[in-house]
């Protein structure tokens, strides 16, 4: 089913990131595996003479996908806007996926900076995609200062451990109805992808659990089919929990069932 | 003759306006440029002569999560 992003309509809810992959080929035909609509990029220096870039890009613009360029490695306000801008001329988009990180060991976003990013980059027209850590008052704050989207982490950057935090992350999707959130971040299994998607999230942001994958281009299409189940358990509305045990198949008419026997469903 | 450092590397280069040293380092199509750190709009290169010793930043497209 369709949804909307950033003023688009997008089939797969799955975005997922250029990065890691053992080739440029895996990469492309994990990409295209995963369904995905948007792929995350970033911008960087390179040695005079090398030419990587330009294949990679050839590689990415191929496969048709909107572009999320991103401010990964980036420490400061500054430097996140800095990148954003040359980012934007580059890519051609206003998107931009921003990370402003606070600690080395982690990779967590320093809030403070982030906030501080994402007001001068919505004041100068970009769409801004913010990177956070599941703190429900730092969403909102995102939120009050104008964005649409919010991407809190599952766990850190590359440690694949999943939703660490689903109280945080169901509280974020109950207080803010309205903002597309996305979890950006430390998922490992197809199972994780599955759980984002039940409680509601909006899509899924990933990519080492893909590139390192034994076999990326089958994980990209398990993580495809898990966000696809996911979403269409949540929007299906999955059964409360409870204690006590229920029979599903009926008691009454059982062959050589009793009246005055106790119901043993099963 | 100019020397400059190109992404981080000395060159010496023939040219000092910004288009011309773009081209004669055959720098990539698609990138970013900064000089000292600041970034420079594309539609602005030609207004920027470049400097002995000036610091010519090109960023392009790579692989990001």
């Amino acid at each position: 089913m369709s949804w909307q992003l950033a003023g688009n309509t997008l089939n797969s809810r799955f975005l997922i990131g250029s990065s890691l992959y053992p080739s440029p080929h895996i990469m492309q035909q994990s990409i295209a595996a995963s369904g995905a609509q948007v792929v995350t990029v970033s911008l960087r220096r390179q040695s005079p003479g090398l030419k990587g870039g330009d294949s990679f890009w050839q590689h990415i613009k191929s496969l048709n996908c909107h572009i999320l360029p991103n401010t990964a490695g980036c420490y400061s306000a500054k430097d996140a806007i800095h990148t954003a801008i040359m980012a934007r001329e580059v890519f051609n988009t206003h998107w931009i996926k921003l990370e402003v990180l606070g600690d080395e060991y982690n990779l967590q976003p320093d809030p403070f900076a982030l906030l501080e990013a994402t007001k001068e980059l919505i004041a100068q027209g970009f769409e801004v995609f913010p990177y956070s850590t599941d703190d429900l008052v730092l969403a909102e704050r995102l939120v009050s200062a104008g964005c649409n989207i919010v991407m809190p982490w599952g766990a850190p950057i590359g440690t694949g451990r999943g939703l660490i935090n689903p109280y945080a992350l169901k509280t974020l999707r109950a207080r803010l109805p309205d903002t597309t959130l996305i979890v950006d971040a430390g998922l490992g299994a197809p199972s994780h992808a599955v759980q984002a998607m039940e409680l509601g999230f909006d899509g899924v942001l990933l990519n080492t659990a893909v590139a390192e994958a034994q076999n990326p281009i089958l994980m990209a299409q398990a993580f495809r089919d898990g966000i696809a189940a996911g979403r269409s358990g949540f929007e299906a509305g999955v059964i409360q929990q409870r204690d006590l045990a229920k029979p599903s198949t009926p008691v009454l008419g059982t062959p050589f069932w009793h009246q005055d026997k106790d119901d043993r469903g099963g | 003759m100019l020397t400059i450092y190109f992404n981080g590397e000395p060159f010496k280069v023939t040219q000092s306006s910004l288009p011309d040293v773009l081209l004669e380092l055959n720098a990539p199509a698609i990138c970013a440029v900064a000089v000292n750190g600041q970034f420079v709009p594309k539609d602005q290169h030609q207004n920027v002569i470049l400097q002995e010793q000036d610091a010519l930043d090109a960023f392009t497209p790579m692989q990001g999560g």
